[in-house]
């Protein structure tokens, strides 16, 4: 840790919330971190992807404000969005655009983990907390592409659940689970919904700080990533 | 040492100034102060008589030999000019990022167009010849569809006794009051009964398939 930054340690832990709530710990944990000496292999690939999740957060709570999920009211809020609020295209395409990119950063990082070998002991946990991250992915993508109820949105659905129910046994169950009926209708697209702004965000949030944690601690303990 | 010179110096007095300067030993630091040339000469207690060309040169007004630490500061520097371009750059930035979002999380325009407008549901959740109620600033309305187009907005307040709200019938396509028998047409005119004064009305709008109650 240069000079510099240790004064800025020391000024954050006299802050008024670094004497309240020890806050500057976190910090000091962070400015520990080692930075591997060359950032190659697809290293700053993490770094990437949060920032895209952060970026569809944002965006994702902006689109919300303006969308009603319910079958008639969903086609026309999304007109309404790209048609007459200010900047409403704007924000659709940075969500849709950050969702295409963040697939891709997430393969990208999972194939450098792959072929460096970085999955290896002691890592299992943090490949297995990959992997559901990477099914998560997956997860926002396919109830997303339904939000709008839209003709593309609505027969990839339709194409999606009937891939489910070609599964064995569970397969009709799950799909009518997943539909919330026999037919796709409001249930379905409330359903959608609720996984797609409520239930996965927070997933990836705690599946996501456990891979994070994970990575942090084996780093610190110098095991190469 | 603070040195304030004079206003709107010319040229010549810059030069001559220049060399005074020159000829002293100590780290000397400039800048402007209320478009006045500002020099500090960082030796506090320095020799006087070294410094006696410069403290006369008709250039300069006033030397404050014990500065404070604010008269100090407040001198515009290099450093300043550079802070704050820095902070306009910063600001300039936010305000692209942060306008668009402003104004994203204003109504649009359409809705705009629409204040005081309220509205009431959308137009197929009403039938033709049916009716809702709906209160715009603490009072009852009613809205009824008359037929594909045309809805009407009624105070349901009976003109006679307004402790009774009037009813929509839909089998004699009338607003009856249950009190005493007030009937009024869908335009608010009495048509039977002790009511004195027609029922208020109010406009309707129709705006991309939404009723809307325009309010006086």
């Amino acid at each position: 840790m240069s000079g510099e930054n240790r004064k800025k340690l020391r000024r954050a832990r006299n802050s008024f919330f670094g004497t309240r709530h020890r806050i500057a710990s976190f910090f000091i944990s962070a400015a520990d971190t080692r930075i591997p000496p060359r950032l190659g292999g697809l290293r700053w690939m993490p770094a990437a992807i949060v920032l895209l999740f952060a970026l569809q957060l944002f965006t994702g709570i902006l689109l919300s404000l303006y969308y009603y999920p319910e079958p008639e009211q969903a086609y026309h809020s999304t007109r309404f969005l790209l048609g007459e609020v200010s900047s409403g295209w704007l924000t659709r395409s940075i969500h849709h655009w950050a969702g295409e990119l963040l697939l891709l950063a997430v393969i990208l990082h999972v194939a450098g983990v792959f072929f460096r070998r970085a999955y290896v002991a002691p890592r299992e946990y943090e490949w297995v907390a990959g992997a559901f991250l990477l099914l998560a992915v997956f997860v926002f993508r396919f109830t997303g592409r339904l939000l709008p109820w839209d003709t593309i949105g609505y027969e990839a659905t339709r194409h999606g659940l009937g891939m489910f129910k070609t599964v064995p046994v569970i397969g009709p169950v799950m799909a009518t689970w997943l539909r919330g009926g026999e037919d796709m209708g409001p249930n379905t697209l409330s359903r959608f919904f609720t996984t797609h702004v409520l239930i996965m965000p927070w997933c990836v949030v705690f599946v996501g700080g456990l891979h994070f944690y994970l990575g942090r601690r084996h780093a610190q303990e110098g095991e190469d990533s | 040492m603070l040195i304030i010179c004079k206003p709107d110096l010319t040229e010549p007095d810059l030069q001559r100034l220049e060399m005074k300067l020159a000829e002293l030993p100590y780290p000397l630091r400039w800048g402007r102060r209320s478009g006045r040339l500002v020099l500090l000469l960082e030796r506090a207690h320095g020799d006087q008589e070294e410094l006696q060309p410069v403290v006369e040169d008709p250039a300069v007004e006033h030397v404050l030999h014990n500065p404070s630490e604010r008269e100090i500061t407040r001198i515009f520097t290099r450093r300043d000019l550079l802070n704050l371009s820095l902070g306009t750059t910063g600001l300039l930035a936010g305000a692209a990022i942060f306008g668009p979002i402003a104004m994203y999380l204003a109504a649009p325009a359409s809705e705009r167009t629409a204040r005081g407008d309220v509205l009431v549901a959308r137009a197929d959740a009403i039938p033709v010849n049916g009716a809702r109620t709906k209160i715009i600033d603490g009072r009852e309305f009613l809205i009824v569809r008359r037929d594909a187009t045309n809805f009407h907005a009624l105070a349901r307040a009976c003109t006679h006794s307004d402790v009774c709200l009037v009813d929509w019938d839909a089998k004699r396509r009338q607003l009856v009051c249950p009190c005493h028998r007030g009937i009024f047409d869908l335009n608010g005119n009495v048509v039977a009964g002790p009511p004195p004064r027609p029922l208020e009305r109010l406009d309707v709008v129709i705006h991309e398939g939404a009723v809307y109650v325009r309010r006086k």
